[in-house]
Formats: C-alpha cells, sequence, structure tokens
C-alpha cells in the first residue's frame, strides 16, 4: 500500500493548496464606501460592486455619459447601501446595459475614479420590461 | 376550440406523466412476479412520453415558424423577418426551449434502447432514463400547486405574463412582430452548437444509467464493456460542442479570445474532464481489474456534474458572476432537488454496495502503465476541482446566507489569469503523464530495459524544445514547461505510434488521441500566450481625447481609399458593403439606394456582380439590413487578400455588434475586428455649400472629382398628381470607382423639395437645387465632410491552428478507438 498512501497524500496535499489559493485569490463584494477604503491604505486588489443603475422617479435612467465615439462611457451607479458613484468603463456599452436590473462592476479605484474592467448584467427576462410597441 | 398552446400545455403534461409512469412500472418489475407485463407497459409509457415530447416540440415549432406572436415564446424569441434557420435556431434560445432539446435527444436515446436486441440492462437503463425524463419534463410543466410553480411553460400566452394596457382594452391583440433573436446570436453556430451541446449532455445519462443499473443488479463487471463506448461516445460529442462554443466565441462574438473561463464555460469544462477521466479509469478496471469504486465514482459524478452545472447556470445564482448564464425563471428549488434527488440515489446505491465491490489489492508498480494512467486521472480530477471550486463560490456564499451568515465572497477577478496560470501546470502533467503511461503500457517487456523505451522521445523533446525556446524566444518558465511537456507527449505517443505501425501494420488510437492533445496544447500555449497587437497607432496622432489610452494606442484609423501601415501590411478601407440575398460576395452600400420601409434596395447604376449583369433602378433584396460589412484589402508583397469584418445593429435597441474576420494561415492567424465607425445616428456636420451649373453631359469638378451630369430624367407620379420630380443622374469618379448620385428636384403643388444624395465613401452632399430652363442649366450644389473611416484592432493569434488542427486529431483518435471498441464485443 505504499504507493497509494503516497499517491493520496499528495492528491489531498494539492487539494488543500486548490482550496487554499481559490480563498486567497478570491475577490469580495463590497460597497463603494469599504472600496474607497481599501483604495486609500493602497489596496489595488480589484473587488466586486453590486448596485443599479441611478433611476429618476419615473425610472429614466440618469448620469450616463457616452462618449461621442461610443467607445466608453461614464455612468451613475447607486450601490447596495444607496451610494452613488461614477463608473468609467473603457469599453463599449454592453448590450442590454439600459434594461439590466442589476449591475456588478469589477475594478478599482484609480486617481479616485471607480474603473471597471468588466460589468456583469442581470437583466429581467430579456425584453418583459420594454412596453409592447404598437 | 383548443388553442395551439393549451394543446401544446397538455401535451406536456402528458409527456411529465407517462415518463413517471415509465419509471415507475420498471421500477416495480424488479420484485413483481409479472415482471414481463410490467415491462411491457412501461416501454409502453415510455413511448408514449416520447410521442407527447415530440409532439409539444411540434406544437412549439409551429407557433414559431408560424409567427405566432400571442405566445410569449415566439415574441419573445423570434421575429416575422428572421431567415427560416434562424427561427429553428429560436427554438432553443430561451431555458423552455432548450430543455425541451435536451428531452429531445433522451427520448431518441430511450427509444434506442427500446427497440435495441434484448439485453439484461435495456430496461434498467430506461428507467433510470424515465426518472430523468420526468425530472427535466417538471421543469417546463407551468403549473401552479398551492403557490408553487413547478416549471416553467413554453406555452404561456404574452398577456399572461406582460401586463400591458393594450390587453386590458383588447384581450385578444396580438403584437405585429416579436422582438427578434439576439444579434449575437444570429449566427449560424447558434444553429448547430446548441444541439451538440446538448446531444453532449444527453449522453452523459449512459455512463450514469450503466453505473446506477449495475448497482442495483449487483452486476459489477459486465458494465464496463458498453459503459467505456458510451463514455466515450458522450466525451467526443461534448467535446465537440464545447469546441464549437470555443470556435463561435472567436469567429463572431469578438472576446478575441476562444475561452473566457466564464463560469457557464467552466460549468461545461469541467463535467467534460471528468468524463475523460472516467473512461480513462473504466479501461484499467475494464482491462486490469482496479479501482472499480473510482470507476463507478466518477461515471456517477460526471453526471451529477452535467446536472448541478445545469444548476449554476439556469438557477441564476451566477448571475453577479457571469456574462451570458440564462435568466433566472425560479427554478432553483426545483433544479436544486434534482441535483439532489439524483445525487441521492447514487450515494445510497453507492453506500449499500460499497463492501460488495471488487476491491484489488494488488498494487501497480511504479515502472507500470497502469500507475501512471492512474495518476493521470487523479490529475484530471484535480484539474476540475481548481476550476469548478472557484466558480461555485456563488453557491458557497448562499449557502452561507441561507444558514444567516454573511459572505462577501466574490469569483476572483481576473479569472482568465487565475485560472490559465493554475491550468496550465495540470496541462502539462496531463501531456507528461499521458507520455509515460503510453509508453510503459505498450512497449515495456522484460527485454527493453526502461531507459531505452524512453531515451528516443527525450532526446528529440530536448532538442526540439530548446531550439524554439531559444529562437522564439520564449522566457516565461510555465511556458517553457508547457512546451517541453507537449513536446514529449508528441514524441513519446509518436514513438508508440510507430512501433505498432511497423510491427504490426495497427493504428494506435490512443496515441493518436494522445499526439492531438500534445499538437492542442501546443496551439493553446502559442495563440493564448503569445498573441499580440499588430494595429499599433505609430502616427503619433490621438484618435480621440475621450478613448482610453490603449483604445489610442492599439487600434488604427482608416480613412476611406488611404492606405496605412497595420503590422507589415498595407491596408486600405475600402468602404462600406452590403450582402445580397442570393448573392455571394458584397457590393458597395454607395451603389444603392435604400427604399424605406423595406428590407429593399434600388440600384443607382449598371454593373456585373457575382457574374450577373445587374442594370440601374433593379430591386436588390439585402441578407440583413441591420449587418454592414467593411471591406478592407492588405497587401504584403505579393500577398494580398481582403477581410470583411461587420457590425449589427439592433433596431429595437441600443445594440451593437462588432464581429471580426479572420485570415487564416496554417501558423498563424490575423484577426481584425472593427472598434468603431461613424455613428450612423450622429449629425454629420457638412461643410459651406458650394454650387456649379452645368448642361448635360458636360465634366465638372465637384469637390476634387471629376464627374459629369449624365441625364435628368422627370416623372410624375401619377396623372392628377400635381407632384413633379426631376431626378438628376451625375457621375462621380473617384479611387478608380464611378460613384453616382441621383438627387431629386421635387415640386408639389408649387412648394420645392430637394431630396439630396450622400455619397459616404467620398463625404460628399448633392443636391439639385436649380433648373435653369433658358440656358439648359442645372446648379449642382455640394456640401462635403470628413471622409468615411474606421477604426480598427488587428491581432496575430500564432499557431492558434495548431489548436483545432489538435482538437481534430484528438476526436480522429476518439473515434477510431471507438470503431475498435464496437468490433472487440463481436
Amino acid at each position: 500500500m505504499k504507493n497509494s498512501a503516497a499517491l493520496s497524500v499528495v492528491f489531498i496535499g494539492i487539494v488543500l493548496i486548490i482550496i487554499v489559493t481559490t480563498y486567497g485569490d478570491a475577490s469580495t463584494y463590497v460597497s463603494f464606501i469599504e472600496a474607497k477604503e481599501l483604495y486609500s491604505k493602497g489596496n489595488m486588489s480589484k473587488i466586486h460592486v453590486v448596485g443599479k443603475l441611478n433611476r429618476d422617479a419615473e425610472d429614466n435612467i440618469m448620469g450616463i455619459d457616452k462618449s461621442s465615439d461610443m467607445l466608453s462611457f461614464t455612468f451613475e451607479m447607486v450601490d447596495e447601501k444607496g451610494l452613488k458613484e461614477n463608473v468609467f468603463y473603457g469599453e463599449p456599452m454592453p448590450p442590454d446595459f439600459l434594461m439590466s436590473e442589476q449591475i456588478v462592476v469589477i475594478g478599482s479605484y484609480n486617481n479616485n475614479k471607480f474603473i471597471a474592467d468588466e460589468i456583469l448584467l442581470k437583466c429581467p427576462s430579456k425584453y418583459t420590461e420594454e412596453k409592447i410597441k404598437i | 376550440m383548443f388553442s395551439l398552446g393549451s394543446v401544446g400545455h397538455l401535451f406536456i403534461l402528458s409527456s411529465f406523466v407517462f415518463a413517471v409512469l415509465s419509471s415507475l412500472s420498471y421500477f416495480c418489475a424488479d420484485s413483481s412476479r409479472d415482471k414481463l407485463d410490467w415491462y411491457q407497459f412501461g416501454r409502453l409509457s415510455f413511448s408514449l412520453h416520447s410521442f407527447f415530447i415530440l409532439a409539444s416540440i411540434v406544437v412549439l415549432y409551429t407557433i414559431l415558424l408560424g409567427n405566432k406572436f400571442q405566445y410569449y415564446y415566439a415574441f419573445q424569441h423570434t421575429s416575422s423577418l428572421l431567415p427560416i434557420y434562424f427561427k429553428v435556431s429560436s427554438f432553443w434560445e430561451g431555458q423552455e426551449g432548450s430543455f425541451l432539446l435536451w428531452m429531445f435527444w433522451n427520448v431518441l436515446i430511450g427509444v434506442y434502447f427500446i427497440v435495441k436486441p434484448y439485453s439484461r440492462w435495456n430496461a434498467s437503463v430506461i428507467m433510470v432514463i424515465s426518472l430523468v425524463q420526468s425530472v427535466l419534463t417538471s421543469m417546463v410543466l407551468g403549473i401552479n400547486l398551492y403557490d408553487i410553480k413547478i416549471g416553467s411553460s413554453p406555452f404561456i400566452l404574452l398577456k399572461d405574463v406582460i401586463s400591458a394596457p393594450i390587453f386590458s382594452i383588447d384581450p385578444s391583440y396580438v403584437p405585429e412582430d416579436g422582438s427578434g433573436l439576439n444579434p449575437l446570436l444570429q449566427n449560424y453556430w447558434m444553429v448547430i452548437h446548441p444541439p451538440t451541446l446538448f446531444l453532449g449532455f444527453a449522453l452523459c445519462i449512459l455512463p450514469f444509467s450503466y453505473a446506477i443499473s449495475s448497482l442495483r443488479l449487483r452486476d459489477y463487471r459486465k458494465w464496463l464493456n458498453p459503459t467505456q463506448k458510451y463514455l466515450l461516445l458522450s466525451v467526443v460529442v461534448l467535446g465537440i460542442g464545447i469546441m464549437m462554443g470555443a470556435y463561435w466565441a472567436y469567429e463572431t462574438l469578438n472576446f478575441g479570445g476562444y475561452w473566457n473561463w466564464d463560469p457557464v464555460e467552466n460549468a461545461v469544462y469541467v463535467p467534460w474532464l471528468f468524463l475523460v477521466a472516467s473512461f480513462h479509469c473504466l479501461i484499467l478496471t475494464n482491462r486490469k481489474k482496479q479501482y472499480y469504486k473510482v470507476s463507478y465514482v466518477l461515471s456517477l459524478s460526471s453526471f451529477l456534474l452535467i446536472l448541478y452545472s445545469t444548476f449554476l447556470t439556469r438557477s441564476g445564482i451566477l448571475g453577479d458572476s457571469s456574462v451570458h448564464s440564462f435568466t433566472d425563471l425560479g427554478l432553483s428549488g426545483q433544479l436544486l432537488i434534482c441535483l439532489f434527488l439524483f445525487m441521492l440515489i447514487s450515494i445510497y446505491l453507492l453506500l449499500t454496495r460499497w463492501n460488495d465491490i471488487p476491491n484489488t489489492e494488488k498494487e501497480s508498480s511504479a515502472y507500470s502503465g497502469d500507475f501512471w494512467l492512474f495518476i493521470g486521472i487523479l490529475t484530471l480530477i484535480l484539474m476540475s476541482f481548481q476550476v469548478i471550486l472557484p466558480t461555485s463560490i456563488p453557491v458557497y456564499n448562499a449557502i452561507i446566507e441561507f444558514f444567516g451568515g454573511f459572505s462577501n465572497l466574490a469569483p476572483p477577478a481576473e479569472k482568465e489569469i487565475f485560472y490559465s496560470n493554475a491550468q496550465i501546470w495540470f496541462a502539462s502533467s496531463i501531456a507528461i503523464f499521458s507520455a509515460i503511461a503510453q509508453i510503459l503500457w505498450w512497449r515495456k517487456n522484460k527485454s527493453s530495459s526502461i531507459v531505452s523505451l524512453f531515451s528516443n522521445p527525450l532526446a528529440f523533446t530536448f532538442i526540439i524544445s530548446s531550439l524554439i525556446i531559444y529562437s522564439y524566444p520564449i522566457t516565461i518558465p510555465s511556458y517553457m514547461i508547457l512546451l517541453t511537456a507537449s513536446l514529449f507527449s508528441f514524441f513519446s505517443n509518436g514513438s508508440v505510434l510507430l512501433y505498432f505501425f511497423r510491427k504490426k501494420d495497427l493504428i494506435s488510437s490512443a496515441s493518436v488521441s494522445h499526439i492531438g492533445l500534445a499538437i492542442m496544447l501546443i496551439g493553446i500555449l502559442f495563440s493564448s500566450g503569445y498573441s499580440s497587437i499588430v494595429s499599433k497607432n505609430y502616427t503619433g496622432l490621438i484618435w480621440n481625447n475621450d478613448f482610453p489610452d490603449d483604445v489610442n494606442e492599439d487600434n488604427m484609423l482608416l480613412f476611406v481609399n488611404e492606405e496605412r501601415n497595420v503590422g507589415d501590411f498595407r491596408v486600405s478601407y475600402e468602404g462600406e458593403r452590403k450582402k445580397l440575398k442570393n448573392y455571394s460576395g458584397f457590393i458597395n452600400k454607395n451603389f444603392l439606394e435604400l427604399i424605406p420601409l423595406e428590407n429593399k434596395y434600388i440600384l443607382k447604376k449598371d454593373l456585373t456582380f457575382d457574374g450577373v449583369d445587374l442594370k440601374e433602378n433593379d430591386t436588390l433584396d439585402v441578407d440583413n439590413n441591420d449587418i454592414t460589412y467593411f471591406e478592407l484589402s492588405f497587401k504584403k508583397g505579393e500577398e494580398a487578400f481582403t477581410l470583411f469584418p461587420k457590425v449589427q445593429t439592433d433596431p429595437n435597441s441600443d445594440m451593437i455588434v462588432f464581429s471580426p474576420d479572420v485570415s487564416k494561415d496554417l501558423f498563424q492567424d490575423l484577426y481584425v475586428h472593427v472598434r468603431t465607425y461613424p455613428d450612423p445616428k450622429q449629425e454629420i456636420k457638412w461643410s459651406v455649400k458650394d454650387s456649379i451649373s452645368v448642361p448635360i453631359d458636360e465634366t465638372f469638378f465637384l469637390n476634387d472629382y471629376v464627374s459629369r451630369l449624365l441625364k435628368v430624367s422627370t416623372k410624375t407620379i401619377s396623372e392628377d398628381s400635381k407632384q413633379f420630380i426631376a431626378e438628376a443622374q451625375i457621375k462621380i469618379l473617384a479611387s478608380g470607382q464611378d460613384y453616382i448620385a441621383r438627387p431629386a428636384f421635387i415640386i408639389d403643388d408649387n412648394k420645392v423639395g430637394i431630396v439630396p444624395d450622400i455619397i459616404d465613401d467620398l463625404g460628399i452632399k448633392v443636391s439639385l437645387t436649380e433648373i435653369i430652363p433658358e440656358e439648359g442649366l442645372f446648379k449642382i450644389t455640394y456640401q462635403t465632410t470628413q471622409k468615411n473611416w474606421v477604426i480598427v484592432e488587428a491581432m496575430q493569434k500564432p499557431f492558434i491552428n495548431f489548436m483545432w488542427l489538435g482538437f481534430f486529431i484528438l476526436t480522429l483518435g476518439l473515434l477510431l478507438s471507438f470503431k475498435k471498441l464496437k468490433l472487440s464485443r463481436i
């Protein structure tokens, strides 16, 4: 049983390493305030912030600033604690962005601006929010 | 009268009932004296279940193809203008349809086992399939029991889903058109990729069913042969399905790569690795009578992982971490029950039979093929753990929150780096272990020493590998190791292949597969590790201050008909193109005049296109008016080619999808896509008007272009109409092309209207502003603007075709072993 015992030890060892690195490299979901705290402490790691687009009472989206070429844009996002923040995204607006009911931005603060590297959207079942055009 | 939808719903309900009946009757057969009666009843139930599944698929297709937009599924996923093949594929755009697709394949597999010649496994396998079908059908049941929603039916009416005010005014209102298929999915891969993937999913049921059956029947040996065959089949089909998705992503989705480590991709990658691991483990168990228990665990868990990945992608739990999981239909509870049900069955059967399952105390020596094969299997398992553990982070959070805790753990932010950096080590190990195992398995005998077996492959590996590392050059240690490992696998498996070929004139299918894998790994290494941007901005100009820095640095602005360097190429942007229906090739958009509200154009001049002589004023159908192609011609010495990257806009939304075009070469792909182009909706800033009065057929200069007023034709719309139209036809010569501008001058009941014509290749707007009859002159007014432009990004992907080629060889090898397995059974 020598070989298999050794194999089991190595196998379990690698599983443990995988678990530890998974935990170590995992990012976190935070609010903008916490993200800013991390940034001011010099922590440059990328974090996730969950929130929504800034909509007014009539459901109009506010604070979207598209560059003229459609290559990048800035938008206002309200995180789960209700804090509003401008988010810059250096890519064209993702499809269905304006229809999203929830947004997750992955990125970090840089020069006091929140820069998103990636945006994930949760959309309501594709077009239900849309009024039927007659 | 029954409506189509209620008929469809009834079919679904019936198919559910018969699936349950079928599994129950097969189950009862075991402990009954009237075994045969129960079997017969089970077979009948399964046949009826199959019939109702097929019938409900036919009904859903009738709704989709018949543009019945009163149904939510049709409204949501199709539109009347969609070509037939996309209507076919709109079936599986939604969750309900894709469940039906999965069930469709399960039904075919089940029917195969009903008509198949008798074997003691058939009944038990159909029992498991029926049980799986019962659970899957429940996902599309669409009924409410005591306020609990069970399943989501594809046959619900639009008015039951959307509470638009129109329905309170007119309950029988039917929208004129659906919202169409997502432009990202309007691609032929959407037609074949999901069916292949779901066939792969469906095939995984067989190893699972056989494992379950063998445990139930306490027959621990005879299940190995057929299971090995079906495992191989599911490895092949699921593998092809995954690679199709990768190719789709590479070719059209503009991710710039073929693999993104998105949770949805991971959710199929992991079961596939498990299938590969169980296939290898069954070989060990079957040939060497070892590791029975591991074989069971792996065969069972491959299917459980398929269910787990279904849960991940369809429950909405990945909503915060994936770009493209399905939208949440509120089925998470049901999906979870489904997963737990099959997990509990597997665990129960395993535990109750654990001590019965044959055990081999015999220890393999470290110098045997079995030993290294088993290490390879363990590596595959670890390789999957490394992916599935982080992918499941949202699940841990959900569990912690369920018990009242709080966790803000998120998946790794830079997932490409996180996964690739770990997977590269596992892949290197797999390459090395496969080489050692193959050589020891096939070539080890008493006469030859181990050293002599490995000396040649090792020598080749070190020579070639150091040559490549030195000359390419490769500087990153992990890349060096992956390259060396892959080459080692290539040469070792090659030596086995050669050995068999010389000795017995046989092809060793396993060696072919592993050689394919080695080539694939080399392709992945170079195309991912050494992909480089060739469209570096060398002009020193900044395209736009609003652009992020990397966009200004890595992209090239090209004006129409002006050459610039992109990498080693001289590149010229030739303008916007449209694709015509029934013709191959692309036509210059400036030669066409759009007929508003129709998907049609009028040709502005005579031309020969695709070998057909077309006349002025011919009406032409475009393939899809939402798609515009950009013609880019590339030249390097003698080499010249044209690429057509495209953009697709969506009339219903702001959505813009750019797709690349790729110039393929065995050693290198040039991957080109348009980053941005002048927004068609944006207002154009025109220069101050300039005008010139000319007679017919005189040459004049329009801006800088030699032009000629060919004719002015007049027409009145109808006899009693007071409308008079004069349309000038002006030929403009520019960059070797004849452009035609057709501005019009309209008199309508003493009011004058000017309809200008725009040639956007030239950035010129031409109007006919005055007719001077006494002098026979026509006043042509023109304004100019910036010429048409695009900003392109071009990337080089070295050796990417080695990946596709390697995968092709890998699949070929697997098919060869499939043939051998079939033969060996007779």
